[in-house]
């Protein structure tokens, strides 16, 4: 009883600070402006751009994105960034810490009413003598293109063997708000991956949960959530990496046996693909079909991606190898047609053989306008998360030419994934610290140019400087997912998994009493 | 530009911002002042749960020991494992028992002094302990820092925290692991998340910032010094599959043959899986290591290779040669124990089956902290009734 009429008393005090820390904020005998500008007028020139976290010299940002804040990574008492623009009030923070956090009503103000226009960033640090140093002027380029507003991704322990850190998120660009969709705490145990929904909207959504007792595949569709086992006698295990078709009526997946193995040195984590092939869960009949082209004994297929007309499905191939000579597994970048009216398949055609270069190519993505396809490189196997040289390639579906992103850096960059207006690009890397993935934003021109990435804004601008997790599988959507944490527990708690049937066409691999309707309770690896 | 309400800059709302801010503060302390005098002002403080609970307030063997094992008392820590009843000898008492044994350079001499037994993994609790509880997993990854398996460490420090294990240990272990491969932001990382969990290790934080800003490298701390010697500086990966636990002692003495943790669990991983070959074949790792000294039980192991005809095939033969050279380092008091050991086994193998059993009782009180008697029976030092431990609970059935 006691301690209950004494818990207010502790948030009146924490109120009272949170007041007093906001009154801090701006507390200065003199007004930022004028201390800004005495600082910036006597300072010491120093010629060079100074060290911030994210680097910020060169990038191009969305018009709509909330304030970028930045660590200066300069040594000094006092810190100033000021924000100017031909257009608007500069915005002048002056602060006892590294961190320079923008007031987000400024920053849009002036972000808003400088689109496709260039900011001039400039940087002082007062010195240990007191004297302010004034580093060269820095430059951030407003785009025109905005981002879709929400980005759904995951976190993940470095680890990740006790599948307990998981989860599944929706950030709000504008603003800084994460709501968590799905966390493995939630589940107790658990592992939650492979979410997708066609053109950025999730209003039809798929997300892939192996927890006990109740995994299996979360279907959102038509303002209702439920719970599919994808499990048939073609693929014993459940579908992953999946990839929504345009029309939102049907999901392309691979079947795979991922083993995991480890390295002595460097990045101490690898995985071998031992079996996997492709097929599709049509909604609206519940049936998993295939083709013989996708599901071959002598190949391997995994990556399903579609074109955004669903003409077509890129996956990555390879020749099934035994587990000892790993390191020579090199997949090709594959196509084959598709009619989602008449559920038949065209032509298997080879759209890049690792023959060619020299490397593994997966986890294909085709940009919403059909122009161009975005996919990693790296030495061998279908894991490039893991590997410090895998990188990003573009190709121009048009000519067939391709490069290497521009966005690549010296350490890992995998994962990624486009806006729906094909204008902004997200995805993982390691450039940071060579440890943890985190995610990076970066913008595309109408030739297929990515601009200088920037990590993902924070409002605290020290967060990643602390924070021990991994960032990975980034998703755009323009509108957030419809459903909240509770209620996919719920749904996979409480309700009965559907069952998947098998197209009569496609021949079962498994007998009926093969087929163990038993959750998977090896959680996936991601 | 007009100076609208919208577009006024912050600095000109200040004083607006500043009124609301005083009116706020004096409503809220005239609040708390109010709330203060009607709650219970006598009401005592929470007792404040103990950082490191004292050896004989712990309430079992384990927390007993586990508590010694992280202050690294180790010889307390083998006084207070004499105490422990045999039955009460779980995989994490072995662990840290083992692990005091080395660290007091006993391990290969007095290891067949606790309960050992060969129904229970002998991986010096590397790979049976129950991987996903707190205390397992860090007992997992502060061994393997201490052995040099660097990356290893850091997996399954990272489990420690996903599964809320000791959690300033830990990243103070994974800021050691970075500055050993190299990553000097995530030495900040893991440094910042520290002081932001715990403010109280600022000080050690600070300071190890201080000399890492100095020498990046650590080069002058006793410590990193070591483990860079000890870690592999090459990809021993063979490819899917878990790596044997040989094989991971092996690939750390193929780096340095001075690991001399690694050259004793090794070794000791041979003695507990009764293959005295192994033993012998690791005497060479022993001898190139510049160790003159022969310790007890692996005197005994090689008198046992020796002695036994099966191990005298041709393919056996530099090995035989090899134990042989190494035969004038067993001393006569072990010459003497075999040559008794011997004599009671053969009574023992003489005697009818259903009349053995109170002569392996006498043979144990006589032989049951040797290796030969382990060699024979699968067990040491009462550890006869010692169960098999539940791979999952990691507790003993």
């Amino acid at each position: 009883m006691t301690r209950q009429r004494t818990l207010p008393a502790y948030w009146v005090l924490a109120a009272l600070l949170g007041v007093m820390v906001g009154c801090g904020e701006r507390s200065s005998d003199t007004p930022v402006p004028e201390a800004v500008r005495e600082a910036l007028v006597g300072a010491v020139v120093v010629d060079r751009v100074a060290h911030t976290f994210p680097d910020l010299d060169g990038v191009t940002i969305p018009p709509n994105l909330c304030p970028v804040n930045f660590v200066v990574e300069e040594p000094g008492g006092r810190y100033i960034g000021r924000l100017a623009a031909p257009g608007g009030v500069p915005i002048e923070v002056m602060s006892d810490t590294s961190a320079i956090v923008w007031p987000s009503a400024d920053w849009r103000r002036l972000v808003e009413a400088n689109r496709g226009r260039r900011l001039t960033l400039q940087i002082a640090v007062e010195g240990a003598d007191g004297r302010w140093q004034r580093f060269s002027d820095a430059s951030v380029t407003v785009s025109s293109d905005a981002v879709d507003r929400y980005l759904v991704y995951r976190t993940v322990g470095k680890a990740n063997q006790a599948f307990k850190t998981i989860g599944v998120h929706q950030r709000d660009l504008q603003r800084y708000d994460r709501t968590t969709l799905l966390h493995s705490k939630a589940l107790g145990r658990g592992c939650m991956n492979c979410h997708t929904f066609a053109n950025g909207d999730p209003s039809t959504m798929v997300m892939h949960v192996r927890a006990k007792p109740s995994g299996g595949m979360m279907l959102i569709r038509d303002g209702k959530i439920s719970r599919v086992d994808t499990r048939s006698r073609f693929n014993p295990t459940p579908a992953k990496y999946v990839s929504m078709h345009p029309n939102s009526k049907l999901v392309a997946f691979a079947e795979s046996k991922l083993v995991l193995f480890e390295h002595s040195i460097g990045q101490g984590d690898d995985v071998f693909d031992a079996k996997s092939d492709l097929g599709l869960y049509l909604f609206d009949t519940n049936t998993v079909t295939t083709t013989p082209a996708i599901c071959t004994k002598e190949r391997q297929e995994t990556f399903p991606w579609w074109s955004p007309d669903g003409r077509h499905l890129y996956f990555s191939s390879a020749p099934v190898l035994p587990p000892k000579r790993w390191k020579e597994v090199r997949y090709d970048l594959m196509r084959i047609g598709y009619n989602a009216e008449t559920n038949t398949w065209g032509t298997l055609e080879t759209v890049l053989s690792a023959d060619e270069t020299g490397k593994s190519i997966t986890r294909p993505r085709v940009s919403p306008d059909g122009k161009f396809l975005l996919f990693c490189m790296s030495a061998y196997g279908s894991f490039p998360v893991w590997q410090k040289d895998a990188d990003l390639y573009m190709m121009d579906l048009g000519s067939g030419k391709r490069w290497s992103a521009e966005v690549n850096s010296s350490e890992t960059e995998s994962w990624h994934s486009w806006s729906s207006n094909g204008r902004w690009v997200v995805f993982s890397s390691r450039r940071r610290d060579g440890v943890l993935t985190k995610l990076y934003l970066s913008h595309v021109d109408k030739k297929g140019r990515m601009s200088k990435p920037f990590v993902l804004p924070q409002k605290d601008p020290t967060f990643y400087g602390r924070f021990l997790y991994m960032f990975s599988l980034p998703e755009f959507a323009a509108k957030p997912v419809p459903f909240t944490e509770q209620q996919m527990v719920d749904t996979l708690k409480s309700s009965k998994a559907i069952e998947a049937g098998l197209d009569p066409k496609v021949p079962p691999r498994v007998s009926a009493k093969e087929l163990s309707r038993e959750p998977a309770t090896t959680p996936e690896i991601e | 530009m007009s100076a609208s309400k919208d577009t006024k800059h912050p600095s000109e709302r200040m004083p607006r911002a500043w009124l609301v801010g005083v009116i706020l503060l004096g409503v809220l302390s005239v609040g708390l002042g109010l709330w203060l005098l009607i709650s219970d002002a006598t009401e005592p403080p929470p007792p404040k749960t103990p950082q490191r609970a004292l050896p004989a307030e712990a309430s079992s063997w384990d927390d007993r020991i586990d508590v010694l094992a992280r202050n690294r008392q180790w010889d307390r820590l083998l006084e207070v494992a004499r105490e422990i009843p045999a039955e009460h000898y779980s995989l994490m008492v072995m662990h840290d028992v083992q692990r005091a044994l080395f660290h007091s350079g006993r391990l290969l001499s007095e290891m067949f002094m606790v309960p050992q037994t060969i129904k229970r993994d002998g991986r010096l609790g590397l790979s049976s302990l129950a991987p996903h509880t707190p205390r397992a997993a860090w007992k997992r990854a502060e061994v393997l820092f201490e052995l040099g398996l660097v990356n290893a460490a850091e997996s399954w420090a990272f489990v420690t925290l996903e599964v809320g294990g000791p959690r300033n240990n830990c990243l103070r272990l994974l800021s050691k692991v970075y500055v050993l491969k190299r990553h000097p932001v995530m030495v900040h990382t893991c440094l910042n998340a520290l002081v932001a969990g715990d403010a109280s290790e600022r000080a050690w934080a600070d300071a190890r910032l201080k000399r890492l800003e100095a020498d990046p490298l650590l080069s002058d701390d006793e410590e990193i010094s070591h483990l860079r010697a000890m870690m592999p500086v090459k990809d021993y990966c063979r490819g899917p599959g878990t790596i044997a636990f040989r094989d991971y002692l092996l690939q750390l003495l193929d780096t340095n043959p001075r690991n001399r943790m690694a050259l004793e669990y090794l070794i000791a991983f041979d003695l507990w899986s009764r293959h005295p070959e192994f033993v012998v074949a690791d005497l060479v790792w022993w001898k190139h290591a510049g160790r003159t000294d022969m310790p007890r039980y692996c005197q005994e192991a090689l008198l046992v290779f020796l002695s036994d005809p099966s191990y005298r095939k041709p393919k056996n033969r530099p090995l035989l040669a090899f134990a042989r050279s190494c035969a004038p380092d067993i001393d006569e008091t072990t010459h003497m124990l075999f040559r008794e050991y011997a004599t009671s086994l053969k009574k023992f193998i003489d005697t009818p089956a259903d009349e053995r059993a109170s002569l392996q009782a006498t043979m144990e009180k006589a032989y049951g902290t040797d290796y030969l008697f382990y060699d024979t029976f699968g067990y040491s030092a009462s550890g006869k009734d010692v169960q098999p431990v539940d791979g999952v609970t990691g507790a003993s059935k």
